[in-house]
């Protein structure tokens, strides 16, 4: 019945656009049943391969903790290492093709057709990505990183710049504005266009391969160009597998260490007992609660959340930046963005440099993370970007979250800085930070040095936990939707077992260990990764030049 | 028609409310009790009152008992819906009423379409197949989802008040403990739903 209604399988979508015609049926490779009372509906095989080989790896971190933790502790290194010239060539490539792509005239094209109405509004839409994409990266590292580049006297300042304090402490006044600029520039360097170019494009490839072209919402669907019919098969299988790894790993290493640090903070503000016991407590809670938001679905459980997290870091934002002197924090965000853009050239350099320190151990490093992260964050933010048209997409996947994220830096970074200037001896940053290296409290240390520390420190427990669970449950999602072979109706006790499995591999490499060592092989797939979302670059070309525009 | 109705019967106390409600849920109160007002019907008629008359205002009473019925389908499931489709196409005849066949799908691609245009079509096919094997008039009303797995049974909740159905018709399999932590969307529909739900068990 369904074949004679179209007996080309794919129609034409919402308006003009252009379709690849293929014989492959969305969901025909899927074996669908009930086991008890639970229906499934599951990819054969990329669910079975997945899941068992997450079980594998997990294994292998408890059974033989030295040798992964050694193998991996070399490899991650290793690579952003010796490939540290790739990382930076191609976020740079990533960063002008999709500035490339707003003034081109592939900008007008619309994703889902030309005459598609956006799905959410600009405001839940941009929480949702927000949320899943850095939320709780900026809770870290907001502090963290403009702190340890401004004073860091270990030799990896970025752009090899001048130090403000001597080698025993005291403040070098001179070398204070040039010190500060650098840090801010460097750290929004790591958070601005690069990152968020390098979401884009995986975002771009499979919205407009899904809803403009028709294939299923799955990685291996922007691959149709490069290996055409064979992304059904196994060339797909592993695509989708590799990804599916790589964002379940990526999501359970990080919840397992992120409970780590609340529990830090927690043991900080409230001496709360820093112990696995509380830490297990802690991942079962943002399971339970990121449980709740899957059940309740994208509009009633994710979107609600996102907009609720962007809500109250809001806050925090509005606080700190007031608290800390507005005046100066927002000529600190203005010379900030100045600073950024001067920089920007030397710093996204990727040959003959000296500051090997800053560019191997902390940019390579982020680029393979945030690479690693892509299908992950690229996946969902497709799957909330029906009906916006190229440009403004990335001009909102883009620039916006570009122009937050320096915003942040600037208010936080530009606060603890500020504190450990006025404050050199006494600085609870500094201490934290440089005197002693205890990264999960930077933030808390710096809100200390603010007024209403108890309600702030607060808050920013709670948005940490937050953050990690909208990052739980939209992760759940897609590897729900991978595994069902980009099906996005599949029955709601697949996502509650991702979820509820994504918890467990948390809790088991807590209590036996490999938690370190399997988030470095998580980043060490930023490599393979980084030559995919190149081929995906020529992919959205190849898919564009044949849309209406 | 509500008004030639409520005209009809004003002398009655309990249906001057009716007047005021919609013409559906007037047109079941009147069938409902429409064999013991059948002098009042009858009252504004030329001529005395015979038998067949009253009959044929009960018979059109009644048969207008439901107006819309409202169907939901899953287009990959259909072979599975037989009963359910049966038995609305056996109201829908007895109560000369339209069928409408509601479904609920993402934008996304999938199965039952690669787009809500396909969507819609393949829904409209279905529905034409039907009318023509059982004889009825059939509409659809396809539906686009965010996250259909968890919004499904909101959508048909509120698709029976944008379609103003005035019967469900769906079907659902037999409770088992887990409905009691888990309800089948046709248990929360029959739970939530204004209009009269008729659950078709599938066994």
């Amino acid at each position: 019945m369904t074949d004679q209604a179209t007996p080309t399988g794919i129609p034409e979508p919402e308006g003009a656009s252009d379709l690849i015609d293929t014989d492959f049926e969305i969901g025909q490779d899927n074996i669908e049943g009930k086991l008890g009372p639970f229906g499934f509906d599951i990819h054969n095989p990329v669910f079975l391969i997945s899941g068992l080989s997450v079980i594998a790896f997990v294994a292998y971190a408890l059974i033989a903790p030295g040798q992964a933790s050694d193998f991996f502790g070399w490899l991650r290194p290793a690579l952003t290492s010796t490939f540290d010239w790739f990382f930076l060539s191609s976020a740079n490539i990533f960063v002008i093709f999709c500035l490339a792509l707003i003034v081109s005239p592939w900008g007008s094209v619309r994703l889902g057709g030309k005459e598609a109405t956006p799905d959410y509004s600009y405001l839940g839409w941009f929480a949702m990505l927000f949320a899943a994409g850095m939320g709780i990266g900026l809770m870290f590292f907001g502090v963290l990183e403009p702190a340890y580049y401004f004073a860091t006297p270990w030799g990896d300042a970025p752009l090899g710049t001048v130090r403000p304090f001597t080698e025993d402490g005291d403040l070098i006044s001179a070398n204070v504005e040039q010190a500060r600029e650098i840090a801010l520039a460097a750290t929004s360097y790591h958070w601005a266009l690069h990152p968020w170019a390098i979401y884009a494009v995986v975002a771009l490839a499979l919205a407009l391969f899904t809803y403009n072209k028709g294939l299923p919402l799955s990685i291996r669907s922007s691959f149709y160009p490069i290996f055409g019919e064979r992304v059904w098969g196994w060339t797909g299988h592993v695509i989708d597998t590799l990804a599916v790894f790589a964002t379940l790993f990526g999501l359970a290493t990080s919840l397992g260490l992120g409970a780590k640090q609340a529990n830090a903070g927690m043991n900080y503000v409230y001496g709360i007992p820093f112990s696995t016991t509380v830490q297990v407590i802690l991942i079962l809670a943002i399971t339970a609660v990121a449980l709740v938001s899957v059940l309740r679905g994208l509009d009633g459980g994710v979107k609600v959340l996102s907009e609720i997290n962007m809500g109250v870091a809001a806050l925090l934002l509005l606080f700190v930046l007031f608290a800390a002197g507005a005046a100066t924090i927002l000529s600190e965000f203005g010379s900030g963005l100045v600073a950024y853009a001067q920089q920007l050239i030397p710093l996204s350099n990727p040959f003959g440099r000296e500051d090997t320190g800053y560019m191997q151990g902390w940019t390579a490093f982020y680029w393979a993370w945030w690479i690693s992260w892509s299908p992950f964050v690229g996946m969902f933010i497709a799957r909330v970007s029906r009906g916006r048209t190229v440009r403004e997409f990335i001009t909102c996947v883009l620039i916006i979250p570009s122009l937050v994220c320096i915003l942040w830096m600037a208010v936080f970074g530009g606060a603890a800085i500020s504190d450990m200037i006025a404050n050199p001896e006494t600085s609870a940053v500094k201490a934290n930070v440089i005197d002693n290296y205890s990264p999960e409290l930077s933030l808390f240390a710096m809100l200390e040095s603010l007024p209403l520390a108890a309600i702030t420190s607060t808050i920013g427990i709670v948005l940490v936990i937050v953050f990690f669970v909208t990052s739980s449950d939209s992760g759940s999602l897609v590897i729900d939707t991978i595994t069902a072979g980009g099906k996005v109706d599949a029955p709601v006790s697949q996502r509650v077992f991702w979820c509820t499995f994504e918890g467990l591999v948390a809790i088991v490499l807590l209590i036996g260990g490999g938690l370190t060592a399997l988030q470095a092989m998580v980043i060490s797939t930023g490599l393979p990764f980084t030559l995919v979302l190149l081929l995906m670059c020529w992919a959205i070309v190849r898919g564009l030049q044949a849309e209406e525009r | 028609m509500a008004g030639q109705r409520s005209g009809a019967v004003a002398p009655c106390e309990p249906h001057a409310a009716a007047a005021a409600r919609p013409a559906h849920e007037s047109g079941r109160l009147l069938a409902i009790g429409g064999r013991v007002r059948t002098g009042t019907a009858t009252r504004n008629t030329d001529g005395p009152p015979s038998r067949e008359r009253t009959d044929n205002h009960i018979w059109r009473e009644t048969t207008h008992m439901y107006r819309k019925i409202m169907t939901p389908v899953d287009l990959r499931h259909t072979d599975q819906l037989g009963k359910a489709l049966k038995t609305a196409a056996d109201l829908a005849r007895h109560y000369d009423a339209t069928v409408c066949y509601v479904s609920v799908a993402a934008a996304a691609p999938g199965p039952v379409g690669h787009n809500p245009q396909e969507f819609a079509e393949k829904l409209s096919v279905f529905a034409k197949q039907q009318a023509d094997e059982h004889g009825i008039k059939t509409e659809i009303h396809p539906v686009t989802s965010h996250d259909p797995t968890t919004d499904l049974d909101d959508a048909l909740l509120k698709c029976v008040g944008d379609i103003g159905a005035d019967l469900v018709v769906m079907a659902s399999h037999v409770p088992t403990l887990t409905d009691y932590i888990w309800p089948s969307n046709g248990g929360r529909v029959a739970g939530h739903a204004k209009a009269s739900v008729f659950v078709v068990r599938d066994a």
